[in-house]
């Protein structure tokens, strides 16, 4: 058995090197190309793909069409996030000149449309990876190969501190802010950003002590134990550990957070509460992940989109 | 002499095979074994069933099997009793633990409080048999008027029967009065004060969950956040945890709302703009009409 198991994963080994690792590392070079067209679809449509089947051509603009389809929705929420974000540049700025009042609306409206797109784009990103290697089946067997050849080596999360700047979110508070030391002043926007980079550690903190919360419902923990898993989790915070309590995942009735770092947990737990608290499934791709910031948009589904208050525009 | 050469070089098939075709196979192969059927998370099939019965392909979709619904829908995220009833065993067991680690058991304390958790269980598992009996092997059709009120009557027991399972422990149950009685009065009061830190925890993550939308839809500055924060702790709901985070996601921001509609509308009023108002009037009169139905599902206990 243990001889015929090897076999296979032999088998996997060559079988995958030979035939895909060319495609994976073509699909490398593709990505970074297709990076900077990656922020608007038309700019894609555009390019000339002379060696592209007709086949290919539909899917991928079938994907554009996804992609806008699904940034038109983003583009709702991040309206509502705007005009938020707008009357909290009315109460740290107070009154504005008319002309910057303008401006800030007009860079505000832009970062909410940049934002939705790239957000669209995360979320479609695996589907347009697969269509640039050639298709799902490579990325597929490329996946189990990295699996096989380097599982340990595979992050569960990343910290932050290395997150990409192209987070919509950041991207969006940023677009503002720029906007302000352009148009009002460069201590307008230092304030203003403070007040953003608090809402942004509140808005960690919310997520982390809801993780907890959620494993304290399963494990009974203490206080003791809440506060220093929460902390742990805050210590090595990324975003993707929100993905643990997305959906309700159970193994033979164990509820199961996936992606949550067992670090940050197992050595606070008793071990009783270990035996209930099985090693957690890790994510693949943590960045491939945008649901803290879906969360973050759904979260004013309800909302309507408020008019914009006509001071604006005056 | 041609011949020759064939049976020294390869033939163009084993050329074939062994340059490219071997290898195809085997990659088929390896996908068969690496293909497992695609993972579903569990709201994949009530989504899938949910879509069908509005699209209405064909009548044999109108015809739900009740034993099966009953299984996923009593006991969610499980599948079926004895998983369920194995899982709040084990939830209760974990609280024995939980005490032993902060008051220090005696043995004899340890065992009567599992034996009333044990109890607790079986008591809530005969109640559970009673619904399930009721529907045991019927088919509802949802294409009669009748058939759809049965499938309403089915919902709601449901969503009692999860309440019921999560109240195995809770403030009326057997081991609860089991605790208060073993326990001496040091370790009483330490219980006591970790099932306090505990609430307040618990409320604490309803609060800032749903202070975080009102942070985004309404632009608070700091000073706003932390003074509704104020209003929001002094005035605690009581929450079933176990339905709030075993049994749904992301409700924290609907009882919040709900917390929002009971607050002093006046000194709510005082600490945001006219504009702001606004905002908050929608998200209080949101809140005010989920009331009921978060009661109903025993996520709060008013």
């Amino acid at each position: 058995m243990k001889i015929a198991r090897q076999a296979v994963r032999m088998i996997l080994i060559a079988a995958t090197a030979v035939v895909v690792l060319p495609g994976l590392l073509s699909g490398v070079a593709v990505t970074r190309a297709d990076e900077v067209a990656e922020v608007n679809p038309e700019a894609r449509e555009a390019e000339a793909k002379p060696d592209e089947r007709p086949e290919d051509v539909e899917r991928r603009q079938q994907l554009d069409l996804q992609i806008k389809q699904q940034a038109v929705h983003w583009l709702a929420q991040f309206k509502k996030l705007l005009h938020g974000d707008l009357e909290l540049v009315r109460a740290v700025c107070g009154d504005l000149p008319r002309e910057s009042r303008r401006a800030i609306v007009r860079a505000g409206d832009q970062a909410a449309k940049d934002a939705s797109l790239r957000l669209a784009e995360l979320q479609f990103r695996d589907q347009r990876r697969q269509q640039q290697v050639g298709g799902g089946l490579q990325a597929m067997v490329g996946d189990v190969l990295k699996k096989i050849v380097s599982p340990a080596a595979e992050p569960v999360t990343t910290p932050d501190a290395g997150k990409p700047t192209d987070d919509p979110l950041t991207l969006f508070s940023a677009a503002l802010t720029e906007s302000l030391k352009e148009h009002v002043g460069s201590e307008q926007a230092e304030k203003f950003s403070r007040q953003i980079a608090a809402r942004n550690e509140r808005r960690k903190a919310a997520a982390a002590h809801a993780i907890v919360a959620t494993l304290d419902a399963e494990l009974c923990l203490s206080a003791a134990q809440r506060e220093k898993i929460e902390q742990s989790l805050l210590e090595r915070w990324s975003d993707s550990m929100c993905m643990a309590v997305q959906g309700m995942y159970t193994n033979n009735g164990v509820r199961i957070f996936p992606g949550l770092p067992d670090e940050c947990v197992r050595p606070h737990l008793t071990s009783t509460q270990r035996e209930r608290f099985q090693r957690q499934p890790p994510l693949g791709d943590p960045s491939s992940q945008p649901q803290f910031v879906m969360q973050t948009l759904n979260m004013l589904n309800a909302a309507e989109v408020p008019e914009l208050d006509p001071w604006w525009a005056e | 002499m041609m011949q020759g050469t064939a049976s020294i070089k390869p033939s163009g098939l084993a050329v074939y095979w062994r340059r490219g075709a071997g290898i195809t196979l085997l990659m088929i192969v390896s996908l068969f074994l690496c293909g497992c059927p695609p993972l579903h998370g569990e709201d994949d099939t009530v989504v899938d069933a949910a879509t069908r019965q509005k699209t209405g392909q064909g009548l044999q979709h109108q015809q739900i099997a009740l034993d099966q619904q009953m299984n996923s829908m009593f006991f969610q995220g499980v599948g079926n009793s004895k998983l369920a009833r194995q899982k709040f065993i084990d939830r209760l067991l974990l609280e024995v633990s939980a005490i032993d680690e902060v008051c220090g058991l005696t043995d004899q304390q340890r065992l009567k409080c599992e034996t009333a958790a044990r109890l607790d269980v079986a008591r809530v598992m005969d109640d559970v048999d009673v619904v399930r009996r009721r529907y045991a092997g019927r088919t509802i059709d949802l294409n009669s008027p009748a058939g759809q009120a049965e499938w309403q009557r089915f919902h709601q027991d449901a969503t009692a029967v999860r309440a019921k399972l999560t109240s195995a422990g809770d403030a009326t149950s057997l081991l609860k009065r089991v605790i208060a009685g073993v326990l001496d009065d040091t370790q009483r009061s330490a219980w006591q004060r970790e099932s306090e830190l505990r609430r307040q925890y618990q409320w604490q993550s309803v609060v800032e969950t749903g202070l975080t939308q009102l942070d985004l839809a309404l632009g608070l500055t700091a000073e706003q956040h932390d003074a509704i924060r104020g209003m929001l702790m002094e005035q605690p709901l009581r929450m079933n945890g176990g339905m709030v985070w075993g049994q749904h996601n992301h409700i924290e921001p609907y009882i919040c709302r709900y917390a929002l509609s009971r607050l002093d509308r006046s000194r709510l009023d005082a600490l945001v703009s006219k504009r702001q108002r606004k905002m908050l009037g929608e998200c209080i009169d949101h809140g005010q009409a989920m009331g009921e139905w978060l009661k109903q599902q025993k996520l709060i206990l008013e």
